[in-house]
């Protein structure tokens, strides 16, 4: 575990869904510092299953997946028309090392890059 | 002189300390201790899998349009492959998987309940790999250890159920190669980790646990003191602490004079990091593995120490505890290993 480096970036996933009459929304993976030590708990599968949606090897589950959120948001506003489309981004902040820029570890490390990753479009 | 009578000589001593490590009887409530605690741990797995088990497992779910067989090593199978690809053959399938854990844990027919159990594991492991962590290996070696371990000769319905109806009592005490294989296993998944960060600078440097206390999805768990994960010295202190006891502990955890204190090593080690960190049951199925190195004696121990300190706080001060318990037959000793040398 944490070998033989530990992972030097902080990783989420967030997408952006436009439904048929041109409307936006967004998605994001939880933020696990704001979920509670019971809620995280019983949700711990997921931190894994969103790591490994970031792999190019799993690209072929994207599709899935970005239905999957299309109608999770959908579900807050049954009203909406269908969602066209799903863009899924990678966000990634770099913990720098601490002999160049020592930061707490309650302080949060600055989005340093954002990816489009994959598009997924509904007929 | 030749070398021959000497290397007979070694070979007799390697056989008959082969015979007498794997096959001297010990005390089964700890095999019985570890089937119930596994068992405890694989409901706590299953249960969190029962919310999404549709979605992450279903033939409509997440992998509905992944061709799994391309990602899993070859001739890796699943129960749930075999099975009609409907929500209802899941549910069912995770129904029996439930059952047989808490047969398990009661120790009814223990060993076909464990074997059972590494087949659920391995099932629902190699159905969705994308959940799968560290964590779920440990989970199938100790399965598959249990299957040869005569977990249910104790503490369980199976010895109930032979000294009530079939007037044939289980022996509490005999031979458990199946332990003694978890103990090498538990050894060897400490050497492992220890060799792997070794090659690794943060570790090297002493900052792993910089970035480790950076990782938002692991840390922290429980509210943590800022003066230790914010202090080089502390960082540094605990990172290295790490690599020491994962290659301090396989190492003389054999021993009689500091089985003990590798063991309290041990444990200290994996409930720090489980009250810091989110690793799920990691810390607690490795606590299971190193229950292995338990001996009887240590219940006798701790519960004399807590009666001294009820009865006489002020005498139990003088002498705490008894760190290096009288050797058993056959049990390493630190000397025995110096002069070996």
């Amino acid at each position: 575990m944490f070998a033989p480096e530990p992972s030097s970036s902080n990783q989420s996933l967030d997408a952006i869904v436009t439904f048929a009459d041109g409307a936006t929304d967004s998605w994001r993976s939880p933020d696990w510092r704001q979920v509670g030590p019971g809620e995280r708990f019983l949700r711990a599968r997921e931190p894994k299953l969103y790591e490994n949606l970031e792999s190019t090897l799993w690209s072929p589950v994207w599709p899935a997946f970005a239905k999957d959120v299309a109608s999770e948001v959908r579900q807050r506003d049954p009203s909406r028309p269908p969602p066209k489309k799903v863009e899924l981004y990678l966000e990634v902040s770099r913990i720098d090392p601490p002999e160049e820029n020592w930061r707490s570890w309650r302080e949060r490390a600055p989005v340093s890059e954002r990816h489009l990753f994959h598009v997924e479009e509904f007929p | 002189m030749t070398p021959l009578p000497s290397l007979r000589a070694g070979w007799r001593w390697f056989t008959a300390a082969w015979a007498q490590y794997f096959f001297e009887p010990v005390d089964l409530r700890i095999c019985a201790m570890i089937r119930m605690a596994f068992a405890l741990l694989m409901l706590i797995n299953l249960g969190v899998l029962g919310p999404n088990l549709i979605h992450w497992f279903g033939a409509a779910g997440l992998l509905r349009d992944l061709p799994l067989e391309e990602y899993l090593p070859p001739g890796s199978w699943s129960v749930l492959f075999w099975l009609p690809k409907t929500d209802a053959a899941l549910t069912i399938a995770y129904g029996v998987a439930l059952a047989q854990a808490v047969l398990l844990f009661l120790g009814l027919a223990s060993r076909f309940q464990a074997f059972g159990c590494l087949v659920w594991l391995v099932s629902f492991q190699n159905s969705n790999p994308l959940l799968m962590d560290g964590e779920d290996a440990v989970f199938r070696l100790i399965a598959a250890l249990l299957v040869f371990m005569p977990c249910g000769q104790t503490w369980s319905l199976d010895a109930w159920i032979g000294r009530r109806f079939l007037r044939r009592p289980l022996a509490p005490i005999g031979p458990a190669w199946s332990l003694k294989l978890l103990q090498i296993q538990m050894a060897i998944i400490f050497l492992d980790a220890f060799y792997m960060k070794i090659h690794g600078l943060a570790w090297q440097d002493g900052v792993a646990l910089y970035y480790v206390s950076r990782l938002e999805d692991f840390f922290p768990r429980f509210p943590v003191p800022s003066a230790i994960f914010d202090s080089w010295g502390a960082i540094r202190a605990m990172t290295w602490g790490t690599l020491l006891i994962e290659l301090g502990t396989p190492l003389f955890i054999w021993f009689r004079e500091t089985r003990r204190l590798s063991l309290l090593a041990a444990v200290a080690f994996h409930l720090a990091c489980d009250y810091s960190m989110n690793l799920f049951l990691f810390h607690w199925i490795m606590l299971v593995g190193w229950s292995a190195f338990l001996r009887p004696e240590d219940w006798r121990d701790l519960q004399s120490l807590i009666q001294r300190n009820q009865s006489e706080p002020r005498r139990s001060e003088a002498r705490v505890v008894d760190v290096a318990p009288a050797p058993t037959a056959g049990e390493p000793t630190l000397a025995a290993f110096g002069k070996s040398r």
